[in-house]
């Protein structure tokens, strides 16, 4: 008989015998509801410093802009500072436009690289400018539907990773997330939270493992 | 690296003579430990969701067939290759099949307890495929020869001095202990290989059935350049690793980063339903998944020790174990350690290879205190003993003594004596000597008995009360 057959056919025969389990209390739904009301925010900026909390707790740095320019401006900045000298990207072509005037600065709109160069040329890309989907209040995840992107390399191949968010996609928690993606797109979602890290010598925390050694959130507000 | 629980005695005692190995164990068992807790209590509906996550599990297991049927065929329309193994021998051989049909020469792995119950490594690369580790305390037990020490952290047992070490030996690198230096040089070397792997083999956290999707957690991002960069991705789960649906998934996931890291969430979430280059044009061109039985079926059988394969391998159980806290990973002989592993080692492996496992507990509680998924782990090793026992592997000295205490126990008078003599007899033995125990005394003493016995002074107490 062929594996399949065999393992369903014991797990019928097995699950036939009802559990000896405890049932889950009667209270536990409401109580869930009841304590998460109590710890979300009550108001966009309450949502906001949330995330920014959580956030940096998780070594990621939330910088606020009101324009594409002002955003700009701070990324020339701060790849100077990081002497990063080339970026990536992703789903933000209009600022992929105004920082390509910038003669100091290699930059490369991803869905301009020919595909079969894209992993290549993106690992050795300093840094990218990506969009997201949604940002979770609570943990400070930033959410990527597979189905709205057409290259996920630039989130996890370059060392710096730089993503504009904005107030519309801050959802409060998961739970949240769940009820508002549409099924077909919550089948190949990737949820980022702060840079890679590993506590595996010691327990002393270092990051950058093997993803991302930095991950800035540009919050625009316009 | 060879291990068997049958030789269990033998690792417990050499690792507590080991000072550096229980330092090590006891650094990091504390520190995740402080960590959980913290997380813990910024999650007020916590003891809720530990209810909510027992209650989703119960109900999967009770319908695991339809559960898997679903699964199955919301994969296969989401265009994943989905193979049955009844046991490891399968598992390893559809693996090494798919390998061989992609002309592979380069595989990549991210952790997975589950491809470690199948050997995998040791058996791919007998076969001349080179397979690497990817998750950096993986890779450094690889390069030793050992295995994970730790459900989420495989090289806690070793400190930076031994790693630098590895490093030196096998890398050919000048000899670095600095924790920064040993990463940089693990990621130079892995990044290379992900980049040019042919197949990239992860395990799975959570299967989601509704979706056909799933799961990979991890904070590295070695399991999102495994499933996200090799042409074909191959993810081996054990099938009790369903959930239902996507609203489920987000209680799992608040349970799981605080209770296997200590962090509110893991850094990566990879939930993958498909192969990437149907929507990307990039990463893998094929997905397969593996579902593994090896046991798992069976015991299912038992409708209360079915209760452990609703564990999701978060590991707090070992951090809060106290047995654990003093021997660290190997002594338990298999790679399930801990509290749950001793439950599992002699369902998987049998009651004759796993007999002294679920004594490896003081049945304290703590591990059922602290499982995010409400596993009763001391009552299941209690069922446990009782089996090693009913099927005669029960140690011979335990036997013994039990069938005197039976004797003396259903003849008052002998026991009235029994209790009263060794109180009179020690005073007969050299001074500081105390009775010789087999298999205590040889490190320690054992305790003065009452002069009175216990029968005497009981009736005294109950005088004067």
């Amino acid at each position: 008989m062929p594996s399949r057959e065999k393992i369903l056919n014991a797990i019928k025969k097995a699950v036939k015998t009802s559990s000896h389990l405890p049932e889950k209390p009667d209270y536990v739904e409401k109580e869930i509801e009841s304590k998460l009301t109590s710890i979300t925010p009550l108001d966009d900026k309450g949502f906001k410093e949330q995330f920014e909390k959580e956030l940096q707790a998780v070594s990621g740095e939330l910088v606020t802009v009101s324009s594409e320019k002002i955003l700009v401006e701070h990324l020339y900045r701060d790849m100077l500072a990081g002497n990063n000298s080339s970026i990536a990207f992703m789903g933000t072509d209009s600022i992929f436009s105004q920082m390509s005037n910038l003669s100091d600065i290699q930059c490369l709109n991803t869905v301009d690289i020919p595909e079969q160069d894209r992993k290549a040329t993106l690992a050795n890309t300093q840094a990218s400018l990506v969009s997201v989907d949604y940002a979770i209040a609570d943990v400070a995840s930033l959410v990527v539907l597979l189905d709205n992107i057409p290259s996920l390399f630039p989130h996890y191949l370059p060392d710096s990773i730089y993503v504009v968010v904005k107030p519309d996609q801050l959802v409060a928690n998961m739970f949240e997330l769940m009820e508002i993606i549409p099924d077909e797109k919550k089948k190949n979602m990737l949820f980022i939270t702060g840079p890679s890290r590993t506590a595996d010598i010691e327990k002393i925390l270092i990051l950058g493992a093997h993803g991302p050694r930095k991950l800035t959130v540009y919050w625009l507000e316009s | 690296m060879n291990l068997s629980p049958t030789k269990t005695k033998t690792y417990v005692k050499e690792a507590l003579l080991d000072s550096r190995l229980r330092a090590s164990v006891d650094k990091a068992t504390q520190t995740s430990l402080a960590k959980r807790n913290d997380k813990k209590e910024q999650i007020p509906y916590w003891e809720e969701l530990r209810y909510k996550a027992h209650s989703i599990k119960r109900d999967v297991m009770e319908h695991l067939d339809t559960y898997l049927e679903t699964f199955e065929k919301n994969c296969v329309s989401n265009g994943i290759h989905v193979h049955w193994a009844a046991n490891a021998k399968e598992a390893r051989q559809i693996i090494l099949n798919i390998a061989h049909e992609k002309h592979a020469k380069t595989i990549v792995k991210s952790k997975s307890l589950t491809t470690e119950e199948l050997h995998l490594n040791d058996f791919l690369i007998e076969n001349d495929l080179e397979t690497l580790e990817t998750d950096l305390g993986e890779y450094i037990v690889q390069l030793l020869g050992q295995i994970p020490s730790h459900l989420t952290a495989p090289a806690l047992h070793l400190n930076r001095q031994d790693i630098g070490k590895v490093f030196h030996e096998k890398l050919g690198i000048d000899y670095t202990e600095d924790p920064n230096e040993l990463l940089t040089i693990a990621r130079n070397t892995l990044r290379e290989k992900f980049l040019n792997a042919d197949i990239g083999i992860s395990g799975v956290n959570f299967a989601v059935a509704e979706s056909g999707s799933v799961v990979v957690v991890e904070n590295e991002a070695n399991a999102r350049l495994t499933v996200g960069v090799p042409k074909t991705h191959i993810a081996v789960m054990g099938i009790e690793k369903i959930i239902p649906n996507m609203d489920d998934l987000a209680v799992f996931l608040k349970l799981l980063g605080p209770s296997a890291t200590g962090q509110k969430a893991s850094v990566y979430v990879n939930i993958v339903g498909g192969p990437a280059f149907q929507k990307l044009k990039e990463g893998p061109e094929e997905m397969h998944i593996v579902l593994l039985d090896n046991g798992r079926s069976k015991m299912l059988a038992d409708p209360e020790l079915r209760e452990t394969l609703f564990c999701i391998r978060c590991g707090a159980c070992l951090n809060v174990c106290p047995i654990y806290q003093q021997i660290g990973g190997h002594a338990y002989g298999w790679v399930y350690m801990g509290p749950i592993g001793i439950t599992l080692i002699p369902q998987y492996l049998g009651e004759k290879e796993g007999k002294y496992s679920p004594y490896l507990s003081s049945l304290c509680g703590a591990c059922y205190e602290i499982c995010p998924v409400r596993i009763n782990i001391p009552h299941h090793l209690l069922k446990l003993r009782n089996n090693v026992v009913e099927k005669g592997y029960s140690m011979k000295i335990e036997k013994i003594g039990m069938d005197i205490w039976a004797f003396l126990a259903r003849h008052p008078k002998l026991y009235r004596f029994a209790t009263w003599f060794p109180g009179k007899f020690q005073m007969l033995l050299p001074k500081g000597q105390s009775f010789p125990a087999p298999g205590y005394t040889g490190e320690r003493a054992l305790g003065k008995f009452d002069k009175k016995g216990f029968r005497k002074r009981f009736l005294e107490m109950k005088k004067n009360k």
